[in-house]
């Protein structure tokens, strides 16, 4: 059947919908990510140290959106060294501007996540607004009681913003220098 | 002044230890997270030991003790010449008004919730945040007001 000026306007139309809707910064922060770590498959463990929010954060491909969510290590960087032990069943405890808290556990992979169903904080996360009344406070990373350890590292800033910023690789990657303190890590 | 022959007399606030320091404490802690304005991205970008170093061999991280690698003096001047350099014929007017008129700045209507910021409204007209800053524009600045508003914020 030959296709008349109509069935083109559509055609084109429709490519045009479709391609407006793909934002080039956000498809190339993603494609930045590169593949899946052999014999790794998307999921909880997946993809340990890198920003989630940047494919969890909303505008996709991931699923679910998380509030906020990243990897902790047991230790701190060292020059020449590429990998590093996670932090299992770690306690990060998060606190909202309005003092509320949420705490997540980090799992095999030192991966912790916080979906938009589990909480809907107020950001900045780890402190408090100036007319709450609340004392201000960091944000904590312990080891849980179940592994017998009491250690805790506060985080001394707040995390100001949701979406990528709200990813712990955001600002915490490797090596440390003047714009990155290094990864998360416990001690 | 700036211009050659043509050149504009320019007012600029105080960038001394005792006018700028607190301010630039405050503004390091409230609004140089590396998440916000301690991102070289920025147009308003702030240098400080609780985000970005301006040295290469410092880390964001504010220390305690004596020798603690905190702020540094090229960090207060960096941050001082973004700011300064924003709008400096508006800062100028500010100046010459006496501080009177604050919200002519962008950073302050910005900070203030009176412009679109990505941050939203942080501070109010008249608390201590507020007055740390236009008590600096104003020519005099109210340092317990800026630890203050270091004290109660995030």
């Amino acid at each position: 059947m030959k296709q008349g000026p109509f069935f083109t306007g559509v055609f084109v139309a429709t490519w045009l919908a479709a391609a407006s809707c793909v934002d080039p910064v956000h498809q190339s922060e993603v494609n930045a990510l590169g593949p899946e770590a052999a014999g790794v498959s998307p999921g909880p463990t997946h993809r340990p140290g890198q920003p989630c929010l940047t494919c969890h954060g909303g505008s996709g491909p991931g699923d679910p959106t998380f509030v906020t969510a990243g990897t902790v290590y047991l230790n701190s960087y060292t020059a020449g060294t590429t990998s590093y032990a996670p932090l299992v069943g770690g306690d990060v405890h998060l606190v909202d501007a309005r003092g509320l808290t949420y705490d997540a556990t980090t799992n095999a992979a030192g991966n912790f996540y916080v979906t938009t169903d589990d909480w809907s904080p107020t950001f900045p996360l780890g402190n408090t607004p100036v007319d709450s009344g609340i004392a201000a406070q960091p944000l904590d990373i312990s080891v849980a009681a179940t592994m017998g350890g009491t250690d805790t590292t506060p985080m001394t800033t707040a995390i100001e913003r949701g979406g990528v910023y709200a990813s712990c690789a955001y600002c915490h990657f490797d090596p440390p220098g003047p714009t990155s303190p290094g990864h998360v890590y416990q001690q | 002044m700036i211009g050659g022959d043509s050149a504009i007399p320019l007012l600029l606030p105080s960038e001394s230890v005792a006018d700028w320091q607190p301010v630039a404490d405050y503004l390091d802690h409230r609004c140089g997270a590396l998440d916000c304005h301690g991102d070289l991205q920025r147009n308003l970008v702030i240098w400080g030991c609780n985000g970005l170093r301006f040295s290469p061999t410092d880390v964001p991280g504010c220390r305690t003790g004596p020798n603690a690698p905190n702020t540094t003096s090229d960090e207060y001047d960096a941050t001082y010449r973004s700011l300064v350099g924003l709008e400096p014929l508006v800062m100028s007017q500010v100046l010459t008004g006496g501080g009177q008129e604050p919200d002519l700045l962008t950073f302050v209507r910005k900070a203030r919730g009176e412009e679109n910021h990505k941050g939203g409204a942080l501070i109010v007209p008249g608390d201590a945040q507020d007055i740390c800053i236009t008590s600096w524009l104003a020519g005099s600045t109210n340092a317990t007001a800026c630890t203050q508003a270091i004290d109660t914020t995030p």
